[in-house]
C-alpha cells in the first residue's frame, strides 16, 4: 500500500503548487493556490477514488470484470439530468444555476439508481437484473438526451458536450462542501468492505456460508456506489475510462485481494484525476476536458498491458 | 447435533422427524431432483423458510446469526464458479480462518492441491476444482473440525472425481467423522455407504423413502424403488464391484 499512498501523495503535492512554478512566490500565487488549485485538486482525489473504488467494489458484486459505474445507469441518470438543466433552461433564467447543476445530477443519479434497484428486486436477480435494467436506463436516458439535442441552439449543445466529457472546474469549496463529505464517506464503507468482498468472488451462495448477509451487504455496496459516482458525476460530469481501466489494471498486477484492491483503486484514481489537473495547468491556453484525457492515456495502456499479461491457457476438460 | 422436527419446501421437500448425530457419516441418497441439496442448504441455514423447525446445538437455526454458524458448520453446494481470474491460493486464503493448525495443510495434501496452488481457478480441471472447493469449505471451519464440534454438510462432494479420489475424499470425511464431528454428504455412490456412512437416508420426490444404519437400508429392493432401476440391473452393478 505504501508505494500508492506515496504516489498519490506525490501527485497532490505537485497538483497543488503547480502555479508556484507558472507565476513564481509571489503573493497573488497563493490566492491561487487557495480558491482555485485547492477545490480542484481535492475534487480530482475524490472524484477518482469515488469512481476507481466504486467500480472495483461494483466488479466484484455484479460478478462482472468489466462492469463500471456506467453499465448500472448512474452516470446516464445524471447525464439525463444535466442536459435538461443545460439545454432547457437557459443559464440566465435560473439563479444560482452553476449550484443547481450538481444538485439536479445527484438526483438524476440516485433516481435512476432507485429505478434499476427496484426493478432488480422485482426480477429477484440481483447482478444479472442490475446490467440489464442498466443498460435499459442508460438506453432510455440517451434516447432523451439526443431528443433534446435536437431541439437545443448550439452554446447550450457545446455547454452540455463539455459537461458530458468531463469538467473538474466546476467546483468550488460550496459544491465540495456538500458533495465531498458524500463521496469521503463513500469510499471509506467501501474501502472496510475488502473482506466480504473476497467472499463474493465464488458468489452470493459461497459469501452467505461464510457468513455474509447477502442482501444487506449488496445493498450497502450499491447504496455506496450511488452515492459516491452520484456526487462525483455532479461535480465533474462524466468521466470515462477510470472505473473500468484502475481496478482492471491493478488486478492483473497485484492479484484479487480486494483489502489491497480497493484502496489502491481509490488512490490510483486519484491520482490519474491529479495528472490530468497537472496537465491542464501545464496547457494555458486551453482546457482538456476530463475524459478526453484518460481515455487518450489509459485506453492504449489498458490494451498493452492487457496483450501482454494475457498468457495462452491450457483449458483442460 | 441437528435436530430436524420440520421442513417444508413447497413442490420440492417435505420431511419430519431427522436427527443427525456427533461422530456420525450420513449419506443421502436419491434420484435428480429428489430434494437432497434442498435439505441440505436448509440444514447450513442457507435456505431456511421461517416455518421450519430446526435446532442446531439445541437453537433454532433461526436464531443462529449467519456468521457464528459459519464457524462451525462447513458447507459445499454445487455450480460455484468465478468470473474472475482469482488464483486457488487467493480463493483458499479469502476464506480460510485466520487461526491455522497442522491438520489443515495434512487436508491440503491429502487433496493433493498444493501442487498447483498457483493456479487460476478456470484453468484447473473438474475433478481439480472440485477438490479445491472441498478444502475451501474445511479451512473455513477449521477450527471446529479440528476439534471435533463441527457440522459438515456437503452435496455432491465426490462429483467430478476419479476413482482414486473418491476413496481419498471419503477416507478424509471418515476421519473427519471419527474425530467428533457430524458429517452430512449427498452423493450418487450408493457403494460407498458399505464401509464408511454409519446412516444412509433415502430421498424420493422430496419424501423420506428409507433410512437407518447403511447395512439395513442399502440393499437392492431399496435402491430400486429409490431410483427406479430394476433390481435386475442393480444386481449387476453390484456384482460388477465386488
Amino acid at each position: 500500500m505504501k508505494p500508492f499512498i506515496a504516489a498519490y501523495c506525490l501527485c497532490l503535492l505537485a497538483a497543488t503548487f503547480f502555479p508556484l512554478f507558472q507565476f513564481g512566490v509571489v503573493p497573488v500565487t497563493w490566492h491561487i493556490i487557495l480558491h482555485l488549485q485547492l477545490p480542484l485538486v481535492i475534487t480530482a482525489s475524490l472524484v477518482g477514488a469515488s469512481l476507481a473504488s466504486g467500480a472495483a467494489a461494483l466488479q466484484i458484486v455484479l460478478k462482472n470484470p468489466l462492469a463500471d459505474p456506467g453499465i448500472i445507469g448512474i452516470t446516464s441518470g445524471a447525464s439525463l439530468s444535466a442536459a435538461t438543466l443545460i439545454l432547457l433552461v437557459p443559464s440566465g433564467a435560473l439563479a444560482y444555476f452553476h449550484y443547481w447543476l450538481p444538485l439536479a445530477c445527484f438526483a438524476g443519479a440516485m433516481l435512476s439508481t432507485l429505478l434499476i434497484a427496484r426493478i432488480a428486486h422485482k426480477l429477484q436477480l440481483l447482478d444479472a437484473a442490475v446490467i440489464l435494467a442498466g443498460i435499459g436506463i442508460s438506453t432510455v436516458a440517451g434516447a432523451i438526451v439526443a431528443w433534446l439535442y435536437l431541439f437545443s441552439d448550439a452554446q447550450a449543445m457545446r455547454n452540455l458536450t463539455f459537461w458530458l466529457m468531463g469538467s473538474l472546474h466546476q467546483a468550488d469549496w460550496w459544491v465540495l462542501a456538500v458533495a465531498a463529505p458524500l463521496m469521503l464517506t463513500s469510499v471509506i464503507v467501501l474501502i472496510k468492505q475488502g473482506r466480504p468482498l473476497n467472499q463474493w468472488y465464488l458468489g452470493e451462495m459461497a459469501a452467505k456460508s461464510v457468513g455474509v448477509n447477502v442482501q444487506r451487504f449488496s445493498a450497502l455496496i450499491l447504496v455506496c456506489v450511488a452515492v459516491a459516482v452520484g456526487a462525483a458525476v455532479s461535480v465533474a460530469g462524466s468521466v470515462a475510462f477510470i472505473g473500468l481501466m484502475v481496478p482492471h489494471l491493478l488486478r492483473l498486477k497485484l492479484g484479487h485481494d480486494n483489502r489491497l484492491i480497493v484502496p489502491a483503486s481509490a488512490l490510483t484514481g486519484a491520482c490519474l484525476l491529479l495528472l490530468v489537473v497537472c496537465l491542464n495547468s501545464l496547457l494555458t491556453t486551453t482546457l482538456l476536458p476530463v475524459s478526453l484525457v484518460t481515455a487518450s492515456l489509459g485506453g492504449p495502456i489498458f490494451l498493452y498491458l492487457l496483450v501482454k499479461q494475457t498468457r495462452p491457457r491450457l483449458r483442460v476438460s | 447435533m441437528i435436530d430436524l422436527s420440520q421442513l417444508s419446501v413447497p413442490n420440492r421437500l417435505q420431511v419430519t422427524d431427522l436427527q443427525f448425530a456427533a461422530r456420525e457419516l450420513t449419506l443421502l441418497l436419491g434420484e435428480n431432483g429428489a430434494g437432497k441439496s434442498t435439505l441440505l442448504s436448509a440444514l447450513a441455514g442457507i435456505h431456511v423458510s421461517d416455518d421450519s423447525i430446526i435446532h442446531i446445538f439445541d437453537k433454532p437455526i433461526q436464531d443462529w446469526p449467519l456468521a457464528s454458524l459459519a464457524t462451525f458448520r462447513a458447507w459445499l453446494g454445487q455450480q460455484t464458479h468465478s468470473h474472475f481470474s482469482i488464483t486457488v491460493e487467493e480463493m483458499l486464503s479469502f476464506f480460510a480462518q485466520s487461526h491455522h493448525t497442522p491438520d489443515w495443510f495434512d487436508w491440503l495434501d491429502c487433496l493433493e492441491i498444493t501442487a498447483f496452488m498457483n493456479r487460476q481457478l478456470d484453468s484447473l480441471s473438474g475433478g481439480e476444482f472440485q477438490r479445491v472447493q472441498l478444502a475451501r469449505v474445511l479451512l473455513q471451519a477449521g477450527s471446529a473440525i479440528d476439534e471435533g464440534q463441527a457440522i459438515v454438510l456437503l452435496d455432491e462432494p465426490l462429483a467430478a472425481l476419479d476413482l482414486r479420489f473418491q476413496y481419498v475424499v471419503m477416507d478424509l470425511l471418515k476421519r473427519l467423522r471419527d474425530k467428533g464431528n457430524c458429517v452430512v454428504i449427498s452423493s450418487h455412490h450408493p457403494e460407498f455407504a458399505t464401509g464408511y456412512a454409519d446412516n444412509v437416508l433415502m430421498l424420493k420426490k422430496g419424501q423420506v423413502i428409507a433410512q437407518g444404519r447403511s447395512e439395513n437400508v442399502v440393499c437392492a429392493d431399496k435402491l430400486s424403488q429409490c431410483y427406479g432401476v430394476e433390481p435386475e440391473t442393480l444386481a449387476r452393478y453390484f456384482a460388477g464391484n465386488n
